[in-house]
């Protein structure tokens, strides 16, 4: 079986992604883009920064080039490097050369996992210069209009030694994606998994109680995704809470404690 | 309890016999009675045989033999303490008196753990879990402590020390976790605090306890109150969490096997039986009473009806009750998801009630004797905003801003005084604080070596200039055995912080494109051979090297020694600074240690325990372990004295963490609005001078305004103060990686 090879810069997303709109950030998202503006996605793990960009490069009609950022994460790997091809140098653009020549949107996921030497190379891109420059070639790239960089960062994180520095997180227009209110993120998991009403309200619950122990030594609450995850494998056949204790609660912590408290959660929120 | 037969009533009065022949006055043997006949289920036969036997030998040992038996039945149940019991007895007999009392020595929770039978969870094993499951299911910081029976006081959800219903762990469990719901749900309905609770004669009258003390028989009225009650309370459970009412279907159907036929009781006795049986089952066991034949249909509606409706309710239940003939005695335990306590309620109601009062006396002492005892200087001419909505107690031609304490003081203490908008005085009054008459002095001598902090006023959107007077002091000496008695106490914990934090000391890490190092680094050897390639100068880092990264962090404690962490909080406080320090001595980060308390602005006292140069020597651990509850908790001038010491330190992490207990307070106006905002605004200067605050909590209510000083994230609560030693490091170890 041979499945379809695209260069980044040519996907163009051609379905609409899945997503609700859930407190105006489509249209702040628009407006930043009108105006040449960064933007800074926050919000927890899992609750849908990544879907928001694919649906807002569908909207726009822009290629997405997302890159997910770690602690390895070297200059040459956005911008570019020399490579041998055939006894030849040849010049290969990274990922973020690539979103600026063809006009794209360049999404870097989880900012703050990436070196600070590294993430100071978005900053000319980020100010009313719009320029990407690349060192090793002596080059300055103008970015077009239709350029956008995202980033995207996880508030909740408690770490005072990975943290966004004010000199970066000050070029970009923040838009708040938190966890969807309940009705909504009912929705998502009836979509995307195509389960039942009532078992999406319970599973929805269960997560809501899950966010409850956030101050009470859980790190995070379950985020959609995993409610998502638990919602597919109820659909495939499993139990609610054999789908519960796999996707979710182990997912969550090690802590027996807590993982008991969960376990007696699902047990008071699910019959089956 | 002790039936009495005839050879119990023999060996009852030998026992007496013995215990006077060793000279037991008549009270101490009726004492001891008592305590034997207060055993639960077929124990006091046991323990009684036993005494008869250690009288045999000497009395003298009795007393302490029961003290070890009370001690023991609050970690076993009854079953298992009559094993125990019995095993006392056949030491006694074989082995002699010395055995014997060294095996009733072991009477602990943790000693006793053999003779519990696995089937029955205690409250001690199972609170923690139960905790994180109300919290979870209720969204609220709701504590769980233990008690005789279930009930709530609407604060806290108490909890039997074990629970034996059932023969199986898991049924007993869940019937654990069916109480905790059940309470919860109460409190979340407010059906033990009804509003216009009418009493039998229809008179309004406050409080559960007092309704249900206006009927005559009050233990009737109050089993058909929890009965009813828990029919709408169930409805409740259903629909929030569905998935613990159907695992309950079974505990109620083996329950309801165990229930009495109604034709052997009083029909007065059947009809709550009755009530109680449908409630488990929706069927009887035997005919059901006549009195309360056309009212059962009542009972499958209950889900729907509002809480302030029960109390009227129970009076047509109660009525058909009373009409029943014969005595009211309920032949077993009832309410296997717990009892309704009124008076618990009433205390804790009362409590709240008597605090609130306190508040409100203390505020007046302070107004009366600023006007007493002033002469007052007012600063300034009323600054006349037309639309100055705050209000302000006119005394004279000054006006006081009157907060929420002062106003509730002065309309119930001092009702002559006036209480008038300040869009009423343009012009008319000169302005003063509660703080400038009470602490505001004039004539007061400022101590020369003073710090002086600003302080900042929301209400003006400024600060107001070198407002506090700060005295950094050594702090007190205390008991030098406190540490070692505390590394014992946490001789797990301490082995275990050392290990984690000795491993994140310089944690091993493969830093890339080195200029020397162990290996080459294939990727940065390509891209420099490229570069080369393409007439590029390359680059000159091509190796990997194993580096173990310093850290570079400097972290200072402050900690709340304010008067409410008196108790409990200040013990925990202490030993969490114990751990803190075997952990950072491992790690290697700078740290320091500071506490603070004080009174007004003229005496904010900050309390060195440990500088940044100093070593963690013996009078280090001396001073924590003198750390004491003192006055108040004026925290902004605390802050930024330790912010000005944080910012005397090179390091390329700075952090700030506060201990404490509650909100920040002070005498006069600090207090509120005003030092939550004051203690903000320290906060912010503190991250402008890239220091990372963050909030410790012990209190379970700070949610409220911690996330307006520290914001969203900077801060953890602990709900128990005895898990903060553990917790604060592990606490520190996920901000500083």
């Amino acid at each position: 079986m041979i499945t379809s090879v695209l260069k980044t810069e040519e996907h163009y997303i051609s379905e609409r992604p899945y997503y609700i709109e859930v407190n105006g950030e489509v249209g702040l998202f628009e407006a930043a883009y009108s105006n040449s503006l960064p933007v800074l996605l926050k919000g927890p793990t899992g609750s849908g920064k990544t879907r928001f960009m694919e649906f807002m490069a569908w909207k726009l009609g822009r290629p997405l080039i997302t890159v997910s950022c770690h602690d390895d994460l070297t200059v040459a790997d956005l911008v570019g490097r020399y490579l041998i091809h055939g006894g030849e140098t040849i010049w290969v653009d990274g990922p973020m050369t690539r979103a600026v020549k063809v006009g794209g949107f360049c999404y870097l996921d989880e900012i703050v996992e990436a070196r600070k030497d590294t993430t100071v190379v978005i900053h000319p891109l980020t100010d009313y210069r719009r320029i990407l420059v690349i060192d090793k070639r002596g080059e300055l790239m103008e970015a077009p209009p239709e350029f956008l960089l995202a980033i995207s960062y996880n508030p909740g994180y408690q770490s005072v030694v990975k943290d966004l520095k004010q000199s970066t997180r000050q070029r970009f227009l923040s838009i708040d994606l938190p966890y969807p209110p309940p009705e909504i993120e009912q929705e998502i998991i009836i979509h995307e998994s195509g389960i039942d009403r009532e078992t999406a309200e319970r599973l929805v619950a269960f997560g809501g109680k899950t966010r409850n122990l956030v101050e009470s030594g859980l790190p995070e609450g379950a985020s959609t995704r995993l409610l998502l995850h638990a919602a597919k494998l109820v659909q495939a056949g499993i139990d609610c809470q054999t789908a519960c204790r796999i996707a979710i609660a182990q997912s969550l912590t090690d802590d027996r404690e807590m993982l008991n408290a969960l376990g007696a959660i699902m047990g008071a929120i699910f019959s089956c | 309890m002790l039936t009495g037969g005839t050879m119990q009533d023999d060996l009852l009065e030998s026992l007496k016999g013995n215990m006077r022949l060793d000279h037991f006055e008549e009270r101490e043997i009726e004492t001891t009675l008592e305590l034997i006949s207060a055993l639960d289920g077929d124990s006091p036969g046991k323990v009684t045989l036993l005494c008869h036997a250690l009288s045999r030998v000497s009395s003298t040992l009795i007393p302490r033999t029961l003290k070890h038996i009370r001690r023991a039945s609050a970690s076993l149940q009854s079953e298992d303490l009559l094993a125990w019991v019995e095993r006392a007895n056949e030491i006694l007999d074989s082995e002699g008196v010395l055995h014997f009392v060294n095996y009733m020595t072991k009477s602990g929770f943790d000693e006793l753990e053999k003779f519990r039978s696995p089937q029955f969870p205690y409250f001690r094993e199972a609170s923690g879990m139960l905790e994180l499951y109300l919290r979870g299911i209720s969204g609220k910081t709701i504590g769980v402590a233990p008690d005789n029976e279930a009930y709530t006081d609407t604060a806290t959800v108490y909890l039997p020390g074990g629970v034996s219903r059932f023969r199986d762990h898991e049924m007993n469990l869940l019937l654990y976790e069916f109480m905790t719901a059940h309470k919860w749900a109460e409190i979340r309905l407010g059906t033990l605090l009804p509003e216009n609770s009418a009493g039998p004669d229809g008179l309004e009258s406050p409080g559960l306890e007092e309704s249900l003390g206006m009927f005559p028989l009050k233990e009737l009225a109050t089993d058909l109150f929890t009965i009813l009650e828990a029919f709408l309370v169930d409805g409740y459970i259903s629909e929030e969490l569905p998935g613990l009412m159907h695992r309950v279907g079974r505990l109620k159907e083996a329950e309801f096997e165990g229930r009495p036929t109604l034709d052997n009781l009083s029909r007065r006795t059947a009809v709550v039986e009755a009530l109680y049986q449908y409630y488990l089952g929706k069927r009887l066991k035997g005919r059901c009473p006549p009195e309360i034949e056309t009212l059962l249909p009542i009972l499958d509606t209950m889900a729907g009806v509002h809480p302030n409706a029960l109390t009227n309710i129970l009076q047509r239940f109660y009525a058909a009750a009373v009409s029943a003939p014969g005595p009211y005695n309920p032949e077993r335990p009832l309410f296997f998801f717990g009892v309704v306590r009124p008076d618990r309620i009433s205390a804790m109601l009362k409590k709240e009630r008597m605090d609130r009062e306190k508040e409100i006396a203390e505020a007046l002492r302070r107004l009366t004797k600023g006007l007493a005892a002033q002469d007052l200087r007012p600063k300034q001419r009323f600054p006349g905003r037309p639309r100055d909505e705050r209000e302000y107690i006119l005394v004279g031609e000054v006006a006081i801003e009157a907060d929420g304490a002062v106003k509730r003081a002065v309309r119930r203490e001092l009702p002559g005084l006036a209480i008038v908008k300040g869009s009423d005085l343009a012009g008319d009054a000169v302005s003063a604080t509660i703080g400038e008459l009470l602490g505001g002095r004039e004539d007061r001598e400022e101590r020369e070596e003073a710090e002086k902090y600003d302080e900042w006023d929301y209400r003006r959107g400024d600060y107001r200039r070198r407002w506090c007077s700060l005295f950094e002091v050594e702090s007190a000496k205390g008991d030098s055995a406190f540490v070692e008695s505390t590394l014992l106490k946490y001789g797990g914990v301490v082995k275990k912080l050392r290990d984690q934090f000795e491993t994140l000391r310089r944690y091993p890490r493969m830093t890339r494109m080195s200029s020397e190092g162990e290996m080459i680094d294939i990727d940065a050897a390509i891209d420099a051979f490229s570069d080369l390639r393409a007439g590029k100068a390359p680059a000159e880092k091509l190796y990997y090297r194993m580096e173990r990264k310093a850290r570079d962090i400097a972290v200072l404690f402050l900690v709340d020694m304010s008067d409410s962490t008196k108790g409990w909080v200040n013990v925990a406080e202490k030993e969490a600074l114990v751990l803190m320090c075997e952990a950072l001595e491992k790690l290697g980060d700078r740290y320091a240690i500071a506490g603070f308390s004080g009174s007004t602005r003229f005496e904010c006292l900050y309390y060195r325990i440990k500088g940044f140069s100093e070593t963690y020597s013996p009078k280090v651990r001396d001073r924590i372990s003198g750390i004491s509850a003192r006055d108040y908790t004026r925290m902004g001038p605390a802050i930024r004295h330790s912010a000005r010491a944080l910012g005397g330190v090179d390091a390329r992490k700075k952090l700030l963490v506060v201990i404490g207990d509650g909100q920040p307070q002070d005498i006069g106006e600090y207090g509120g609005d005003y030092a939550i905002e004051d203690t903000r605004m320290a906060l912010v200067e503190c991250k402008a001078r890239r220091i990372s605050p963050i909030c410790v909590t012990l209190d379970k209510e700070a949610k409220a305004y911690v996330s307006r000083m520290y914001g969203e994230v900077n801060y953890f609560i602990i709900d128990d103060p005895r898990d903060l030693p553990r917790k604060l490091a592990e606490c520190y170890r996920r901000l500083t990686t």
